[in-house]
């Protein structure tokens, strides 16, 4: 299995954690039988690659826009700047963590002073 | 350690820094949700940033001189700014932030330096008089100048 095909995979895992065989299908429009034989290391065709990167992306136009700009980013903008972009993103999502998670005061640690 | 801090976390931080305090206290000073509160406190209990001392929560004892200076990290910083200008233009209140792109001859810039310069010591003198302000009614003063070329060109040497 190449990189790029176990780093799509890992990504849909991540974005559907409780997928069956059947929602990868009906979410791609893979073959069932195909797509056990990917997952299971069978080298995946441009078109299963561009399928699934579809599926986590999703319809929303505003996704694929910004995974566009990412990447002209990534090609034009020096790494100083990229770096601080990056930063800028990694901030906001622990914004976003903050508001979102709900945490049990009896599960995280603390020490005692 | 790099800790990325937020600005959340460090109004928690400074509000410990002050008086240990419970759930309760800090939600009162910080103005916060007590579910972020306690979603903040977990992530710097996770950092070895605080501790609990009598059912109250501390600044822990192990942060050193070393762990403040990366706390304290400029480029981290210039990221919380950035996002306390992004939330006071977001919040569209005339009185929050303004400016205005002026041209000044020697005699105006003095007398600009004159009001900056009494603005700063007032500020100064604010500082030393309140210690035990609720962290959520304090204000945050913008201030200062720059050139209207060297800032654009500054911005296209990116």
């Amino acid at each position: 299995m190449t990189t790029l095909q176990e780093s799509i995979l890992n990504q849909y895992r991540e974005t559907f954690p409780n997928d069956k065989l059947k929602d990868y299908c009906a979410k791609t429009g893979i073959q069932i039988t195909r797509i056990h034989r990917v997952l299971n290391g069978a080298e995946m065709k441009l078109s299963e690659f561009e399928a699934i990167e579809k599926a986590i992306q999703g319809d929303d136009p505003i996704t694929e826009d910004f995974i566009k700009t990412a990447f002209k980013c990534i090609k034009k903008l020096n790494s100083k700047k990229i770096s601080e972009y990056k930063n800028q993103m990694n901030h906001a999502l622990k914004l976003a963590t903050m508001t979102e998670l709900q945490v049990q005061p009896q599960l995280f640690e603390m020490r005692l002073a | 350690m790099n800790y990325n801090i937020t600005l959340p976390e460090r109004m928690i931080l400074e509000s410990l820094s002050k008086k240990s305090k419970d759930l309760l206290e800090l939600t009162d000073c910080t103005g916060l949700q007590d579910r972020i509160v306690q979603n903040i406190l977990s992530v710097l209990a996770a950092k070895n940033l605080i501790a609990t001392h009598h059912n109250k929560y501390c600044i822990s004892e192990y942060l050193n001189s070393d762990m403040v200076k990366e706390l304290n990290d400029p480029e981290n910083k210039k990221i919380e700014i950035q996002y306390v200008l992004k939330s006071t233009l977001d919040m569209k209140q005339k009185e929050a932030f303004n400016y205005k792109k002026v041209s000044m001859n020697d005699r105006e810039k003095k007398i600009f330096n004159g009001h900056i310069y009494n603005l700063e010591a007032f500020i100064d003198s604010l500082d030393k008089n309140k210690k035990d302000e609720q962290l959520k009614n304090q204000n945050i003063i913008f201030w200062g100048e720059v050139n209207y070329g060297k800032v654009i060109n500054h911005m296209l040497n990116f």
